[in-house]
């Protein structure tokens, strides 16, 4: 294995480490004010609606309809099922089904 | 040994969970291995860089950038913007549910993907630090095995089965999204609207992609204040 190749995969890791475990160290007392809080706590709807708008309904270039269908489908049977694996196949099998 | 693996699984949902969320994580560890590959990096350096960074798309984009002839510290760079919203997750992550994830932090915190965040973010009644761990180590064994099969196999998994599980991460996506919404109709405001400035944010293209979804979740949560009262945040993954 190439060193520089090592620097630069050590420079990465770094870099993409201490933003990640920094706030597992932050104490609760220090983090945050208060009116940082109320948005924290909505982050993980905000991060799914922006992980999902637009990338994920343009996965497939020359079948453009397919993620969404099958995306919602697999939504609607999480929805009435509450169970997020049997949703996350049903949008699969779908997706092999109509490609 | 099935069996054990079975039963194994069935009473461990950290595992079974983690499993399935993984399941997406392959094909596109795949491709990654596949890319490393052309580009010219051995097997061992392609498995030990994401053995080591652990970062998705910006593994893809730090090859990008040496592709297109940018040094090494433009690649870590990218890598250093791309993954900077993780701090921002971590910090959701503790305030959700902080007293409950006080082992191996090292450890969760190295982990902290995209994917494995809003899934615990969400999950209340089974958190503890050990759930995190084994969820978060079943995609990142994922990820390596993928980026491992992509180097030796190149694309040679079939590319209608290769294709249908690229969704798989959008289809987790979907799901949670689905049940909180259904905990909390309010919910489907936040997501319509960080979707709704993401979308324009990528069309206008005037910052760089990383910026865009940093800047349309914070947007996002911002607005949400306004019209849900976060004392009501009910656990959605039971």
């Amino acid at each position: 294995m190439k060193i520089e190749l090592l620097v630069l995969f050590i420079g990465m890791a770094v870099v993409t480490y201490i933003p990640r475990v920094f706030p597992f160290y932050s104490n609760n007392s220090i983090v945050i004010d208060k009116r940082l809080e109320k948005p924290l706590k909505l982050l993980p709807c905000a991060a799914i609606g922006a992980l999902i708008f637009p990338q994920g309904l343009l996965i497939y270039e020359n079948a453009l309809l397919v993620s969404p269908v099958a995306l919602i489908a697999g939504a609607l049977v999480t929805w009435f099922s509450e169970n997020i694996p049997l949703g996350i196949f049903s949008t699969i099998l779908l997706t092999f089904i109509l490609l | 040994m099935i069996k054990r693996l079975k039963k194994l699984v069935k009473r461990d949902s950290g595992l079974l969970d983690g499993i399935v969320v993984s399941v997406g994580f392959f094909p596109i560890a795949m491709a990654f291995g596949v890319i490393a590959k052309e580009y010219g990096f051995t097997l061992v350096e392609t498995s030990m860089c994401s053995l080591i960074v652990f970062a998705g798309a910006s593994q893809f984009a730090a090859i990008g950038v040496l592709v297109n002839g940018g040094s090494y510290i433009d690649a870590i760079l990218i890598t250093f913007l791309m993954n900077l919203r993780h701090f921002l997750m971590g910090m959701s992550l503790m305030v959700i549910h902080s007293g409950k994830l006080k082992k191996f932090k090292p450890l969760l915190g190295f982990m902290l993907t995209d994917e494995s965040y809003t899934f615990l973010s969400l999950t209340h009644k089974k958190m503890s630090s050990l759930f995190a761990l084994k969820f978060q180590l079943m995609t990142y064994i994922s990820w390596n095995l993928g980026t491992v099969a992509g180097c030796i196999l190149g694309s040679s998994l079939p590319l209608k089965a290769s294709q249908s599980l690229e969704i798989a991460l959008y289809a987790m996506f979907a799901s949670l999204a689905s049940l909180s919404v259904k905990n909390d109709k309010n919910n489907i405001k936040i997501i319509a609207i960080a979707g709704a400035i993401h979308t324009i944010l990528n069309h206008i293209m005037i910052f760089s992609p990383s910026w865009n979804l940093i800047m349309s979740m914070i947007i996002g949560a911002m607005l949400g204040t306004y019209f849900i009262n976060p004392v009501n945040v009910k656990e959605v993954v039971n």
